[in-house]
């Protein structure tokens, strides 16, 4: 994961640090906004191999029905989805995936962190503006 | 240009249904107008049809399918009102059969002379054959002397002409045979090879005949010596019962119209039984106008109804018309504008098994010289650019056998399946792959889990693969739960969508085509059974 690392700083505009054994990314998503997402090396269950797993918040969950809509959208088009994370009070809607380790590339990665970082902080800014999610 | 040469006919490819061109449609859908489409995951498969296509006519130039290309896309709906009338024609017949004594006779009279009251009609079966049945009717029975034998039970037999004993067949009734020793000559051949006189028949040349012991007659073997033989007409009873049964004929009478937006020049008789019943209805004489209405879309009414008229005024006049069976048929029928080497011409495409008929000339195979001359140019061309357009003959003989689907051109699903060891079967939308759990020492796999690959396109228009199972019902107070667990499942989420207008929880994991290596999917996938198994057996949800 460090390599991965080295070779996203090299990127225009995307900063990365380390917290504990989490990797925290940093990207421009546009209006001069940046969005942060964590990727942590998770074990693949049923497997021997390893997952990328990338996880950035998106909004807190206030309304029953951000859930429903958040199940509802995870069916549809995209490789993203939602999880809600409990462990914070207020529970929070983050936005995740999972990229395959074995044989990842830093731009499928990139790629990944793009739709995961934009997807958030698009949600962010609704949220922030009054609108719904 | 067409070819000088006759065409060979061409080997059509078995193709299963794509139903990305022929999704489910519902008797509304028959009502659209012409639309023409850019969704990038249509144009791809319909390419792939016409490169299979193309590789199994010989009358094509040998770089057609990976020079061919897509240019344009439009599609209607092909409908069809189809009817068969199933008609019924009766007749009684009085037949006569042996009589045992004591057994019952129904003499009661019929309630009708109307053979069609009498017995009420069977279930329609649409014989699409004419059918012949006979069945007993009760009632109007009586018992009579047989005819044959006048109450007898018996008749002289004709062999012996009721003697008992007939003529010998070895003797012909002269009671002498040829001798066997000398045959018939008085004389034969001694040991010391002169002529001998023959001491068996004392040179008279016959003996007496054993066979009927020099009588001219034996047993009749007919009648074994009786004279009589047991009358076949009463089984040897001397009376006969008369009874009726019914002769029914049954025959199915079929008629059936189309109806198209834009009038394509579409095969539409090969394309018929190639469509998808869309709403069928039983319907009896009496009621036929008022189910119409309920079963065909407003516009395809009146060309329900004609075709009703002119299936019902096939009937004759001893034909009694049983029911009819209204299909309103539908399918999708595509007009694929191509290109080869900067000529246009144009197929149809339709029916469940995306059959492709040429709507303009095709593009005549070209001479051995040309040929050469493009293989040299695709060469270079390959190896300038590294390029490989069309299909490989791997896809196409995968496409061809049922193992792989027709937007899976890297054959990639079929290689996960061989590199996970599972059953992999094609479905209309992508595969079902049964994924079975790696063993580890002294431990049981559990049950193999069957993953549904949808090849999809995304809004960018990618191609994508999207696995899913369906976990069960979805309740609104387990919906927090539910979204939390994806943070638990490394690969996939769990997602609600409506199935038959249930709420149901479904896993799915979407991934671009491009992506995967069988290696990479494969892992993929057996993270999700290793998923479905958790959630199975721990039951978080319930």
């Amino acid at each position: 994961m460090e390599e991965l690392g080295q070779s996203l700083r090299s990127c225009n505009g995307i900063a990365v640090r380390y917290q504990a054994a989490d990797m925290i990314v940093e990207l421009p998503t546009g209006g001069g906004r940046r969005h942060a997402v964590k990727v942590q090396s998770r074990r693949l269950p049923g497997t021997n191999g390893h997952v990328l797993w990338l996880q950035s918040r998106a909004a807190l969950v206030s309304q029953p029905k951000i859930v429903r809509k958040a199940l509802r959208e995870n069916g549809g088009l995209s490789e993203i989805g939602f999880a809600l994370d409990v462990t914070v009070e207020p529970p929070s809607l983050d936005v995740v995936c999972g990229v395959i380790a074995q044989g990842v590339t830093v731009e499928e990665l990139l790629d990944a962190l793009q739709k995961v970082s934009w997807a958030a902080s698009a949600i962010d800014a609704r949220v922030a503006a009054g609108d719904h999610f | 240009m067409t070819s000088a040469k006759a065409a060979p006919p061409p080997v059509p490819v078995p193709m299963a249904r794509i139903l990305a061109l022929q999704p489910k449609l519902r008797p509304t859908d028959l009502e659209d107008a012409v639309v023409s489409t850019e969704d990038p995951l249509l144009l791809e498969t319909v390419c792939n049809l016409v490169r299979i296509w193309a590789t199994a006519r010989k009358d094509l130039p040998a770089d057609f399918s990976e020079r061919v290309q897509v240019k344009a896309l439009s599609r209607q709906p092909l409908s069809f009102a189809s009817i068969d009338m199933e008609t019924v024609e009766r007749d009684a017949m009085q037949v006569n059969e042996p009589f045992p004594p004591g057994s019952g006779v129904d003499a009661s009279p019929w309630p009708t002379s109307d053979l069609f009251m009498l017995r009420p009609l069977s279930p329609p079966t649409f014989p699409p054959a004419p059918q012949r049945t006979r069945v007993d009717l009760p009632g109007r029975q009586s018992v009579g002397v047989c005819t044959s034998c006048q109450g007898a039970g018996a008749e002289n037999c004709v062999t012996c002409a009721a003697s008992g004993r007939q003529i010998c067949g070895s003797c012909s009734g002269t009671r002498q045979v040829t001798c066997p020793q000398c045959g018939g000559g008085g004389t034969h051949i001694g040991v010391s090879g002169r002529y001998i006189q023959c001491r068996r028949c004392n040179t008279r040349g016959t003996i007496q005949c054993q066979n009927c012991r020099a009588t001219g007659q034996v047993t009749c073997q007919v009648c074994a010596g009786r004279g009589t033989l047991q009358c076949e007409v009463c089984s040897g009873h001397g009376n006969l019962k008369s009874r009726w049964v019914l002769n029914v004929n049954t025959e199915t009478a079929h008629e059936h119209e189309f109806s198209l937006a834009d009038p394509w020049p579409a095969p539409t008789e090969q394309l018929l039984s190639d469509t998808e019943v869309l709403s069928e209805v039983i319907v009896r004489p009496a009621d036929g106008d008022a189910t119409i209405s309920a079963v065909a879309p407003a516009s395809l009414r009146s060309m329900a109804r004609r075709v009703l008229e002119k299936v019902s005024s096939s009937a004759s006049g001893e034909q009694r018309i049983a029911a009819y069976r209204v299909q309103i048929r539908g399918t999708y029928l595509y007009d694929v504008r191509l290109e080869y080497s900067g000529r246009p011409f144009t197929v149809l495409i339709g029916g469940l098994r995306s059959q492709v008929f040429p709507k303009s000339a095709l593009p005549a195979k070209s001479g051995a010289l040309q040929t050469l001359g493009r293989f040299f140019q695709k060469g270079l061309r390959a190896l300038a650019t590294d390029e490989r357009p069309g299909v490989g003959s791997d896809f196409v003989k995968a496409v061809s056998v049922g193992s792989a689907h027709l937007t899976d051109t890297n054959c990639l699903l079929p290689a996960v399946a061989a590199y996970l060891r599972c059953p992999c079967s094609v479905t209309g939308e992508g595969y079902v792959l049964q994924v079975v759990e790696e063993a580890s020492k002294g431990s049981i796999p559990g049950p193999a889990i069957p993953i549904s690959i949808k090849l999809d396109s995304e809004v960018a228009g990618k191609l994508t693969l999207c696995a899913s199972v369906i976990i069960g019902d979805a309740h609104r107070d387990q919906f927090p739960l539910a979204l939390s667990l994806n943070s638990k499942l490394m690969v996939g989420r769990l997602a609600v969508t409506e199935i038959d207008g249930v709420e149901t929880y479904i896993y799915v994991d979407r991934r671009p085509y491009d992506f995967a290596s069988a290696g990479r999917y494969a892992a993929v996938l057996q993270g999700m059974a290793a998923a479905v198994r958790w959630l199975s057996s721990s039951k978080p949800l319930n």
